[in-house]
């Protein structure tokens, strides 16, 4: 009777009073927050062509309690889904897990061989997985995502919350082996598709960039290289690219994980900087571009002694030819007329201490030295490109600042956005501001030009057009103090056309064998600017009939100086780097046999 | 039950068409009750067969209804595949003619064919001549094409 009274006590709870309480405990059990991941926004290069878009992919993945035998399952499915085998072995082992990933976004003839094996306990999911149809174009400005589609590099990872849209989620009652109960869908929140972004770069120029910078990097043997292409009027960047010279004596694009360098690292100038010394002392109206100084061929500032790279006596040379020979007494000298404050100034106008108006992560500010820190010597290594360190960027910026009349242009990589509904939203162009007058300008302009007809860069002349720009070549600095004498920043820098400024460029090649800006970076500068005018239809120079171009004057000189102004390509390139492989292969031999007692191999050209 | 009881001063019998009138009316009377009866009966009848033609008929239609429902519910869930089928093959192509049309695809496949690349490249000069201006047509058309398709495609295929 107690027994039957006790019984119907609880039945009464159960039934009756707590009746909510427990409904609500067993829905708490069965409801399940399903989450749904936004497809993740497109990357598109200015002519909309795709530069990242997210595919779905198919993901195998295993029960491993329905897994029958590890072993073999492992043994058949790691040559094809390219897995270690004992990995692979160890994962479907695992009969305490229900879920295990054997190969996530596989291409679909490898889901598709998985699929024929027809393991028990495997299966497939879709995912979605990023793709970069160009594959490893201008991937160190697109960086990349991780498995989960999260921005891990570059522009994915500094517009991840935009690209990344919102996703949604699905609540639904689910059995006790994790099966979807039917019709008990709760609530369902749809996802919403990340933001699309458009790009300034254009596919053909910067892929023209990439390898042009690439073949001469590796003609150079040279660490590394880096390249900008800007448009001139509205600060859209065409192209960007960072090149990595590797052992093998082969360079390459760098890789989504790698710096991309004319953002994120700074070097110093060196006589890429004399522009700002001179463009500042002219707008002073300290000087004017046929202002002659006399000059030996060193000078003292405080107790260092500074030389000119090509020793050329006591001369007496104008503005223009001290930027046209890139002059570091000359420059010093003018220099000494601004003096530190002013020079401080105008480096900071042109914006060498502020990151520039590119968004990316991991970009570098510009190292000035504050003038109290100039000391003796600062007036000496400051204008000739020294004791200072900017970007590739921000040297650029001070070239299409002058190319543009004296306003700054503030450059950019993203011209605009598809939200999540297909609306565009055109990003502004942003307004610069003035630094040089309109005439100083114009004569810094006029004096590059002849950096380019009959000075240090006229490997930089290009067919057709009129080319205004300046050769930079800066002694790296070594860890333990001071400068190296044989590893060397080369960069030429410039714009064209030099009378109707389009586009800049900037080139800088790391540590290349031939050392100087005029004769490792403005062969690839020429190319690529030739390339990019051609591409944008701007209109060439005009010809003066019986006046020799510029192209023709700096072509003789470069050969009177015997100068190699062509970036070898194909099999030119093959055979440069043969023939370099083999004379270090004869070097190493003779270093390890100088009595010279081993026979000599030689190999007979193939026909 | 009723008696009847003669008047006095009457015998029993002497009036027998008086009597008749009496049990006839008494008849009609409970004739009339019989009527009643049957014509209720019978509307009661009709309405039970109305209602069960009309629960027959409601149940027919809430299977038909159901049917109706289920085969659109089949129906909606064989378009959303097809659709979702759809939009991964629109993905799968779009990928595609990214890859096959990206600058060193092009080259790969050139290279493939036996084309050599030129150890220097030489541009004519044409004094004079003006370039046209940049080409209005884009080299691709995906962008222009997806500002309409987006907003038709779900987030999560």
């Amino acid at each position: 009777m107690i027994a039957f009274l006790a019984v119907s006590v609880r039945l009464v709870d159960l039934q009756a009073l707590s009746a909510a309480r427990y409904r609500e405990l067993g829905l708490e059990q069965r409801l399940r927050t399903v989450p749904i991941n936004a497809e993740r926004g497109s990357i598109f290069d200015r002519n909309g062509r795709d530069l990242a878009i997210s595919v779905q992919r198919e993901t195998i993945w295993a029960d491993p309690r329905l897994v029958v035998d590890p072993g073999a399952a492992a043994r058949a499915l790691a040559p094809i889904v390219g897995v270690d085998e004992a990995l692979l072995t160890e994962r479907l082992a695992r009969r305490d897990r229900e879920f295990v990933y054997v190969a996530r976004t596989v291409d679909d003839a490898i889901a598709q061989q998985v699929r024929a094996l027809d393991l028990p306990g495997v299966s497939f999911v879709y995912e979605s997985a990023r793709q970069y149809p160009g594959g490893a174009l201008a991937a160190a400005l697109l960086g990349e995502v991780g498995l989960e589609n999260a921005g891990l590099f570059g522009l994915e990872a500094l517009y991840d919350d935009e690209l990344a849209g919102k996703p949604g989620e699905l609540v639904v009652e689910r059995d006790r082996d994790g099966r979807t109960i039917p019709r008990t869908v709760r609530r369902e929140q749809q996802p919403e598709r990340g933001t699309d972004l458009v790009l300034t770069i254009d596919q053909a120029i910067q892929y023209r960039v990439e390898r042009t910078l690439a073949d001469q990097v590796t003609a150079e043997s040279a660490r590394g290289g880096m390249a900008v292409v800007i448009d001139v009027e509205s600060g859209d960047v065409l192209a960007m690219a960072t090149v990595v010279g590797d052992e093998t004596g082969i360079a390459r694009p760098a890789t989504a994980s790698e710096r991309n360098r004319p953002l994120t690292d700074t070097f110093e100038p060196g006589s890429t900087n004399k522009v700002i010394t001179v463009a500042s002392a002219l707008d002073e109206g300290l000087v004017g571009p046929h202002t002659e100084f006399d000059l030996d061929d060193w000078i003292t500032v405080g107790d260092k002694q500074f030389r000119e790279d090509h020793p050329h006596g006591r001369v007496r040379w104008s503005v223009s030819e001290i930027l046209a020979q890139s002059s570091n007494v000359g420059t010093i000298t003018i220099a000494q007329l601004l003096g530190k404050e002013r020079l401080d100034a105008a480096l900071r106008e042109f914006g060498l201490d502020d990151p520039t108006a590119i968004d990316f992560p991991g970009q570098a500010d510009g190292v000035l030295l504050d003038p109290d820190e100039y000391y003796g010597v600062g007036m000496g290594s400051v204008p000739i490109g020294y004791a200072l360190s900017v970007s590739a960027m921000q040297i650029l910026d001070v070239y299409t600042t002058i190319a543009n009349g004296g306003v700054t242009v503030p450059p950019r990589v993203v011209s605009g956005r598809i939200d999540a509904g297909g609306g565009r939203v055109t990003m502004p162009v942003e307004h610069g501001t003035r630094v040089l007058t309109e005439p100083t300008a114009q004569a810094v302009a006029t004096m590059l030009e002849r950096v380019v007809t009959d000075g240090t860069g006229t490997c930089a002349a290009v067919r057709g057009y009129n080319v205004a720009g300046k050769t930079g070549t800066s002694r790296k600095a070594r860890p333990e103090g001071g400068y190296a004498d044989d590893r060397h920043m080369a960069t030429f820098v410039g714009f064209a056309p030099a009378e109707a400024p389009r586009l800049a460029t900037i080139v800088v090649i790391d540590e290349p064998a031939q050392t100087y800006g005029g004769r490792a970076a403005a062969p690839a500068f020429a190319e690529i600017m030739q390339h990019a005018l051609r591409s944008e239809r701007v209109q060439p120079s005009a010809v003066v009939p019986g006046v020799p171009s510029q192209w023709d004057v700096a072509h003789a000189a470069a050969s009177a100086e015997r100068l190699s102004c062509a970036v070898p390509h194909g099999t030119a390139l093959t055979e440069l780097v043969e023939a370099r492989a083999a004379a270090a292969a004869a070097a190493a031999a003779a270093a390890e046999d100088p009595a010279g007692t081993l026979p000599t191999v030689t190999t007979e050209p193939a026909g | 039950m009723t008696a009847t009881v003669a008047p006095s001063g009457v015998v029993a019998g002497v009036r027998p068409e008086r009597s008749t009138r009496a049990l006839e009316e008494q008849g009609r009377a409970r004739l009339r009750v019989a009527d009643d009866l049957v014509a209720h009966r019978r509307r009661v009848r009709a309405l039970v067969a109305l209602g069960a033609v009309s629960a027959a008929l409601s149940l027919f239609l809430l299977v038909a209804f159901s049917v109706f429902v289920v085969n659109g519910q089949f129906t909606l869930e064989r378009l959303e595949r097809q659709r979702e089928e759809e939009q991964l093959r629109y993905e799968q192509l779009r990928l595609e003619v990214a890859t096959r049309s990206a600058p060193q695809t092009i080259v790969q496949r050139a290279r493939a064919m036996g084309l050599v690349e030129p150890t220097e490249v030489q541009f004519v000069e044409a004094p004079g001549a003006v370039p046209d201006d940049p080409a209005d047509d884009p080299t691709s058309h995906t962008l222009a094409s997806w500002d309409e398709v987006k907003d038709k495609l779900v987030a999560d295929p």
